[in-house]
């Protein structure tokens, strides 16, 4: 017997695949309530019963004629890779359509288990499964579980370890939809038990909630307050921990003093305070953020705002599901990106991907949050949410200009799953925000803190030129840079930040920590060097310039390097000519 | 429009009632004409855009080729009914004079046939001669919360076959959740709700599901 396994998780978007991944290896990979959540392969090994499992979830895809990108991963996958065996994970509440997979993947004589997940939704519904009569007719061993629960995983576990055979159905599996369709509808019959209906108030109530929710001229406004109420919500509390973090931030710069070492003690003041600790500071806001994100995320209301933004959708030549990507935008632009290979057509998702980059996501936030504290406190909240809408409005004419020039076609229409509302699984928004929290610390410990490390290095020498001043190695660099810059009023220092802000945006704080160096805070050395006008026109700037080398990364992989450069280009363009007109605007006030 | 073509458009629409595929043999079976005139035929009410014609040979009705099907399908059920019931002609004569006139007659006659036959309880059960007829429409006309039974699908072949592995099979019951007056149409295909986009619903011809 060998000793290795190899499984693949296969099932329709939104069954949960990667919960029982999850369940099953441990690991932590994002979940949401949404259709196409997952995009890659992702990989997990376990052991158990002396067998390693190597497990493979894979995207969702509704049948094995792949219609977008994601589907045919899968559908590749299982054809070039051939693994020992896979789990068919299906939604157990929807069974009549998730079963048109199984028919399918049994045809194909791939050694399978049948998993019926969410049962407990199903109980609610009043309705339970034979699971014995259910295997003898797929001829594949059947379990249920509650994936996001951990619930029958033990059962699931021992199954695959004595070994799983190809399936033998009782009846040859038809090829035709129209056929396939018939023999679920005859399976169901036979397997579905009644029993008794438990009340179930919370569904009346979130129906209650869709009348709103999906409603063309509440819908959109109930969007937009969700979102603002989500700022605020970020604004309120990040703002009240942030305020101890600073003080204790303040009293290690002072503890540092007692350094001998002048290098020791710069580096630990300048490079390591200034520059990492402002990022790390501001992690509250991240943690905020991803919360609320997750939250609207495993509720199900994305598939809803999907519904309610169609119509304005395609006037920009895009439909609804385009909406979700750019919505994740505001979380981290580099997974957004990879989420659009859901779209079906490629102008399509290469209209989404360029404007992705207009959507200010967690990385800018403490920018923007540290900015606007220091130069326009309790107005801070309405600059941060006027940066959002023009950076919106940003995406909107890129979108705008691609349709009217190169990228033509009609988006095709729309067709999507609309996802039941789900209670927010609190441990799946906690593991969700953890992990976005883990993401950042590690940045903040590895890109930011080496990439710091070397500014402070550039300070720092020749060591002659006093720290940071314009005759150390920075300087020069700043100095020779700045002319471009220039007519935006910005300084050879805040050139410098931009710079490395090509890397992190997050880095433009650091940098400005490490070059602005002061016992206080930096958002009060920040108010010394320059006014609210120069601030809020830089914060335009890093609002509409490329995100980071991320993404610009992953724009390249995911379209080629003629749309990376073109987003790169453009960026910077727009950047440079909206900050001028603002710049030039409030002169004249 | 020209008589024949009106005759033509009337056969696509009683051929589409009963088959799921309309070929040019069909239409040139049932009129007793041609291969090669109901092609002119074809040509020409394709350019008036009233039916679509697929390269394998497959007739369909556009939206306003149904609409105007409709029109000329009542007006011969009417007449029919008309000569039948009130003038007591028989069957076969009626059948013919109807199709005869149903081309010509002007609106006004029709509507005083209307309300003679209203009037007159004794051809009630006529009148829903013409009401028996499957009223067929496009999904994005359903109205929202009925039932409605898929009649057919007439998308390009790469949706129309996620359409069917999705579960929107033709002969199927569905349901329409929501129907806005603009937007994508949310349907409760197979048990699960479908955001499905205005443009593919104004392809798939439904009908009141019994």
């Amino acid at each position: 017997m060998p000793n290795k396994r190899t499984v693949a998780l296969v099932g329709q978007p939104n069954s949960g695949k990667t919960s029982l991944f999850n369940a099953l290896t441990g690991s932590n990979q994002y979940v949401g309530n949404w259709p196409g959540v997952t995009i890659e392969k992702k990989e997990g090994r376990f052991n158990s019963h002396d067998i390693e499992f190597l497990v493979v979830d894979l995207p969702g895809c509704y049948s094995l004629n792949p219609y977008s990108l994601d589907e045919r991963i899968t559908k590749d996958y299982l054809r070039n890779q051939k693994p020992d065996f896979i789990i068919n994970v299906v939604d157990s509440t929807h069974l009549e359509r998730h079963l048109y997979l199984t028919l399918q993947l049994i045809s194909l004589k791939i050694p399978m288990i049948f998993a019926l997940n969410m049962t407990d939704e199903l109980e609610n519904l009043g309705l339970s499964i034979d699971e014995k009569a259910f295997s003898e007719i797929l001829g594949v061993p059947v379990v249920s579980i509650i994936a996001r629960e951990n619930k029958g995983i033990e059962p699931l576990v021992s199954i695959m370890a004595q070994g799983v055979a190809p399936p033998i159905p009782q009846e040859k599996v038809p090829v035709k939809p129209k056929e396939i369709y018939l023999s679920t509808k005859r399976i169901i019959k036979k397997v579905i038990r009644h029993t008794l209906k438990k009340q179930n108030k919370t569904a009346v109530w979130l129906n209650r909630i869709d009348y709103f929710a999906l409603h063309p001229t509440f819908g959109p406004i109930l969007f937009f307050l969700l979102m603002f109420l989500g700022l605020e919500f970020t604004f309120l509390f990040g703002g009240i921990v942030i305020s101890w973090f600073e003080k204790g931030l303040g009293f290690l710069y002072q503890y540092f003093e007692i350094v001998n070492n002048p290098i020791t003690k710069s580096v630990l003041q300048h490079g390591i305070l200034s520059g990492v600790g402002n990022v790390v500071l501001l992690v509250p806001y991240i943690a905020l953020l991803f919360f609320f994100i997750s939250f609207l995320e495993d509720s199900g209301y994305m598939g809803r705002a999907a519904y309610v933004m169609d119509r304005f959708m395609h006037k920009l030549g895009l439909h609804g599901k385009s909406f979700i990507p750019l919505l994740l935008g505001f979380g981290c632009n580099v997974p957004a990106i990879m989420t659009t290979r859901s779209l079906e057509t490629d102008g399509e998702r290469i209209k989404t991907i360029l404007m992705i980059p207009f959507m200010s996501c967690s990385g800018r936030l403490p920018v923007f949050v540290l900015f606007a504290g220091a130069f326009f406190g309790s107005k801070g909240v309405l600059i941060v949410i006027f940066l959002y809408i023009l950076g919106i409005l940003s995406a909107i004419l890129t979108a705008l200009l691609l349709k009217k020039t190169v990228i033509r076609e009609e988006s095709p229409d729309l067709l999507m799953e609309l996802p039941p509302y789900r209670f927010p699984f609190w441990r799946n928004i906690w593991k969700n925000t953890w992990l976005k929290v883990k993401q950042y610390f590690y940045k903040a410990g590895t890109l930011i803190f080496i990439v710091t490390i070397f500014l402070w290095f550039l300070s720092y020498f020749p060591s002659s030129s006093g720290f940071g001043g314009e005759k150390s190695l920075i300087g020069i660099i700043g100095k020779w840079c700045s002319p471009f810059l220039k007519p935006l009023g910005f300084d050879w220092r805040m050139t410098i930040a931009l710079i490395s802000g090509f890397i992190a945006k997050e880095l433009v704080l650091s940098s400005l920590g490490v070059l602005y160096p002061g016992g206080s805070s930096l958002s009060t050395t920040l108010q010394q060097v320059m006014d609210s006008k120069t601030a809020f026109v830089f914060l335009i700037f890093i609002l509409l310039y490329i995100p980071c080398i991320a993404t610009i990364a992953v724009i390249r992989s995911e379209t080629n390097w003629k749309w990376a450069t073109f987003s790169v280009i453009w960026s910077i363009m727009l950047a440079w000519i909206v900050s001028f007109l603002f710049r030039f605007a409030l002169q004249l006030v | 429009m020209t008589k024949s073509l009106e005759d033509y458009l009337e056969v696509i629409y009683q051929l589409s009632l009963t088959n799921q595929f309309i070929r040019v043999s069909y239409v040139a079976k049932k009129l007793n004409v041609s291969n090669s005139s109901v092609n002119n035929a074809i040509k020409e009410l394709t350019q008036r855009n009233l039916i679509t014609h697929q390269k394998y040979g497959m007739i369909e009705l556009t939206e306003s080729g149904l609409v105007e099907a409709k029109k000329i399908t009542g007006k011969h059920t009417l007449l029919k009914s008309f000569f039948v019931n009130v003038l007591k002609v028989s069957e076969s004569n009626a059948e013919s004079d109807a199709c005869a006139m149903e081309h010509f007659i002007s609106e006004e006659s029709l509507k005083q046939m209307i309300q003679y036959m209203k009037n007159n309880t004794q051809v009630d059960q006529s009148l829903n001669l013409n009401e028996n007829l499957p009223r067929v429409y496009t999904l994005n006309k359903a109205e929202p919360g009925k039932p409605v039974t898929i009649f057919k699908i007439a998308c390009s072949d790469c949706v129309e076959s996620r359409l069917q592995e999705l579960g929107l099979l033709e002969k199927d019951k569905i349901e329409v959740i929501k129907n806005e007056k603009d937007g994508p149409l949310i349907l409760k295909i197979k048990g699960c709700n479908m955001i499905v986009g205005r443009g593919i619903c104004g392809k798939i011809l439904v009908k009141d599901a019994e």
